[in-house]
């Protein structure tokens, strides 16, 4: 009987326990409902939206800035992953949250622009208030080691041959390998069957598995593992620091340049404030050089651009593919 | 080389004996086993929080603490599924199978324990083919393409018509709405939303945690409310609970137990299957090799052992694509994975080679954070079955209130909760027609990644040009098809098999 007791008290003990660490950690928000002051702005956790999966690049760059942000804004990021329809469920999220500013997140150009034009996101380009953008990765195409087509060359006279026959994965659908993708047909002149797979991951295990022919990547996905893939071109203006002898497609003569520029955005209506606060912090440790040498270990190539360049940015973009996707995206 | 691999695994043993990092197992087990137990805290979320934690730690300290957190988690959500047949974790779903019928019965300590040696013994299996064969393992895995994985999901679902035997139809009706619920939100090809009925919350879909939560937690509180019954079941401690539990498995489970930890670890190493698929082909593997296939869901240890072997497994099965190629083969292990970039080191094949200490200290790590285990979840084991000496009206609503703020914390959404009863009020209609959550799960869990590996097997097959050929004509897609139908019509041919012999006599 007295086990009885003593196991009861242990477990009632137990339950208020928990609920005061829980009733801790949601109490903050209700405490003070009026301190937006940017003086004492952030005053806690920020939420990080990531529209994709644990481990992702997106993932990966604003982990990064977390192991930062205690120092610069007092507090880590509190992390919500919300992975779908290639960012499109989050970034709905992200355009949808709190104007109070502790709800911000990260997106993926040219995701947040392919997706306000097929609808499958509930925003636009103007639903969001741009903090930065602090990484920029371009694609390289890659097929698999022992796959006949070693470089650009042979794989596009095969596509020539075979219109449509041949598969080019990309990390999913609506994502910057899909522009990728249909700037290849385009300035190629080929066809080719564009298949949509599910994150870097999926594409890297598909390609090395020979299930597709070949693929769009992102360059932080390949480098690791580069002695098991042909490099056939990078989509850079210039060969990559990271991948010094591949040509880019340019070099090749197709005027191929897309990447993947990695955001950091908050819903639109948060204070101007608020959000030169977290621009003035995200480029303080932008400029660490212990952040750029973390950045380098994970493959990132660090690209800094202020807020209000990223919107005109993103605006110009919107046209040119919107213009592709008139063209190839039709069924 | 093959000396250096045995001097990295030599030392990677003696630096995660050192005390600190047997004090970080101890912790990290004991948190994993709590917040695996409690439903809402998944092995993927409990870790994904503790990521940070480990960013201010030396890589491989971080690294150990993570791995312990994880073992414990996927051996904690057993806890729950057995004593209240809630799975705390979606890996321990066919835990409840037999783990909860087990606690009926009085022998939830039994249960528990079984549990505990074999979540252990799969951990081990798991990492020893981890340590000795990742390389070579980590190529086999890339074998399997998205129709294979179709086909995968489908032996999945196969189990419902061993699990409901007797009683087919009702489930494969339950089968049929956990997939029709898993088609909520965006048609993974196409990016356009689907059956929101216009609502556009519903675009993110029906999340798998909240609706598990409800399909088994939600309801059994409201079965518990009609049931009127004063306590769960009653317990009293098994005298002599060690030797009976260890003798029982001996007895009864070494093929079970190594048949499950192989099992898992090949799901495992899958990208793309994870948990809650294997312990449910081993649960339903376990019961086809057994001769009485229908003492199975009445309460059986070899059930238990199974399902938790398997999940355990899959631990060390879902580090080899990660730490071979880089590719994480489950959604923790993803996290794990983003915990190694953050520290600087990048998983792949080079991982031996720039950081084999911190790697080859985690993986050992990982070997003795399960003996670390079932020293902790022994001391844990019987003052968590102590719930069921509590009062049923007490447990029903600290269960509601666990319910409620596990759905709202896996994404700060009211959504979630809303879905988590509903779905609850969902599975208690459907009990009282016959049809159990098992099912319903089962569609729910499987359903999305079968569309998504459909739809992009048949992309693939438009641009060969023959859909036979990329879907069904494969070696591993035949096999899986042949053990589906196997598995589909296995418990038919039995029913009809017995009949007939007892009418012979």
């Amino acid at each position: 009987m007295f086990g009885f007791r003593n196991a009861w008290g242990i477990l009632l003990a137990a339950a208020v326990v928990l609920l005061l660490i829980l009733g801790a950690g949601c109490g903050g928000q209700s405490q003070k409902p009026q301190t937006n002051k940017a003086e004492n702005y952030p005053a806690k956790l920020i939420t990080m939206i990531v529209p994709y999966d644990p481990g992702g690049g997106s993932d990966l760059v604003a982990r990064i800035f977390d192991k930062y942000a205690k120092e610069e804004f007092g507090n880590s990021f509190t992390f919500v992953y919300k992975p779908g329809a290639g960012g499109a469920v989050g970034s709905t999220e992200i355009a949808k949250a709190p104007k109070d500013g502790y709800t911000i997140g990260t997106v993926n150009v040219p995701q947040i622009v392919l997706q306000s034009l097929t609808g499958s996101g509930a925003f636009t380009v103007d639903s969001f208030e741009y903090i930065c953008q602090v990484a920029s990765d371009p694609q390289v195409f890659v097929t698999p080691k022992n796959s006949p087509y070693t470089d650009l060359e042979k794989f596009i006279a095969a596509a020539k041959a075979n219109p449509g026959k041949l598969t080019v994965g990309i990390p999913g659908a609506m994502g910057d390998g899909q522009i990728a993708a249909y700037m290849l047909m385009d300035k190629a002149g080929i066809k080719v069957t564009v298949v949509p797979l599910k994150g870097g991951s999926d594409l890297l295990a598909s390609l090395l598995g020979n299930h597709v022919n070949a693929g769009f990547a992102n360059i932080g996905v390949v480098t690791s593992e580069q002695e098991k893939l042909n490099l056939l071109g990078v989509t850079y203006k210039e060969r990559h620091k990271f991948l010094p002898s591949t040509p880019t497609f340019t070099e090749k003569g197709y005027d191929i340049q897309s990447f993947i520029g990695r955001l950091f955005l908050a819903p639109k209506g948060m204070s101007p404030e608020q959000v030169k606060r977290l621009e003035k912090g995200f480029k303080n440790i932008f400029d660490k050089p212990a952040f750029q040498e973390d950045m380098k270990k994970a493959n990132f190539s660090t690209d800094w651009l202020a807020g209000g360049d990223v919107k005109t940015y993103l605006q110009n973009y919107n046209k040119e593919a919107k213009a592709l996707l008139d063209k190839y995206h039709k069924k | 080389m093959e000396t250096s691999v045995v001097d990295l695994i030599v030392a990677g043993f003696i630096n995660c004996l050192a005390p600190y990092h047997l004090l970080l197992m101890v912790l990290g087990v004991a948190g994993g086993i709590i917040a695996g137990a409690l439903p809402g805290i998944t092995a993927t979320m409990a870790v994904a929080l503790l990521v940070p934690i480990t960013f201010v730690m030396e890589p491989a300290s971080g690294l150990v603490l993570l791995g312990a957190i994880w073992s414990g988690a996927v051996y904690g959500g057993s806890n729950a599924a057995i004593l209240l047949n809630i799975p705390g974790t979606p890996s321990s779903i066919a835990t409840t199978f037999d783990g909860y019928p087990m606690t009926r019965k009085g022998e939830a300590d039994v249960a528990l324990l079984t549990s505990l040696i074999s979540s252990a013994i799969g951990g081990v299996v798991g990492i020893i083919v981890l340590l000795t064969l990742f390389a070579p393992l980590a190529e086999v895995s890339l074998k399997f393409g998205k129709p294979e994985y179709f086909w995968l999901c489908i032996f999945g679902l196969t189990t419902i018509s061993a699990m409901s035997s007797g009683n087919v139809v009702k489930g494969l009706a339950g089968g049929a709405i956990g997939l029709l619920i898993g088609t909520i939100g965006l048609d993974p090809a196409a990016g356009v939303p689907r059956f929101t009925f216009g609502y556009q919350p519903l675009v993110q879909g029906i999340q798998l945690v909240p609706a598990l939560i409800g399909f088994f937690a939600f309801s059994q509180v409201l079965s518990l409310v009609e049931s009127n019954e004063r306590f769960i079941a009653s317990y009293r401690q098994t005298a002599g609970l060690v030797s009976k539990t260890v003798s029982a498995l001996k007895a009864k489970c070494i093929a079970i137990l190594v048949r499950s930890s192989v099992i898992g670890t090949v799901i495992g190493m899958l990208p793309g299957a994870g948990g809650p698929i294997a312990s449910i082909i081993a649960y339903n593997e376990a019961r086809r090799w057994d001769k009485d296939h229908n003492k199975y869901g009445k309460g059986v240890v070899e059930g238990v052992a199974a399902s938790e072997s398997a999940n355990n497994a899959v631990i060390g099965g879902s580090l080899i694509p990660m730490m071979g190629l880089g590719i994480p083969g489950c959604p923790v292990a993803a996290v794990v994975m983003g915990g190694l970039l953050a520290h600087g080191i990048i998983p792949g094949s080079k991982l031996l080679v720039e950081s084999g200490d911190v790697a080859y200290t985690f993986i050992t790590s990982l070997l003795v954070v399960n003996f670390v285990m079932v020293v902790v979840g022994y001391f844990m084991l019987r003052l968590a079955a102590n719930i069921l000496r509590v009062p049923a009206y007490y447990v029903g609503p600290i269960v509601l209130a666990l319910s409620s703020i596990g759905s709202y914390a896996l994404s700060n959404s009211i959504l979630d909760v809303t879905v988590m009863i509903l779905c609850g009020i969902l599975a208690y209609l459907c009990s009282k027609v016959g049809i159990d959550p098992g099912p319903i799960s089962l569609g729910l869990v499987l359903g999305p990644i079968a569309e998504d590996a459909l739809t992009t097997s048949l992309v693939i097959a438009k641009a060969t040009g023959s859909v036979v050929q990329v879907l069904f004509l494969s070696p591993l897609s035949i096999l899986l098809i042949l053990l589906s139908i196997l598995s589909a019509f296995s418990p038919l041919l039995i029913a009809k098999i017995k009949s007939q012999t007892t009418e012979g006599r």
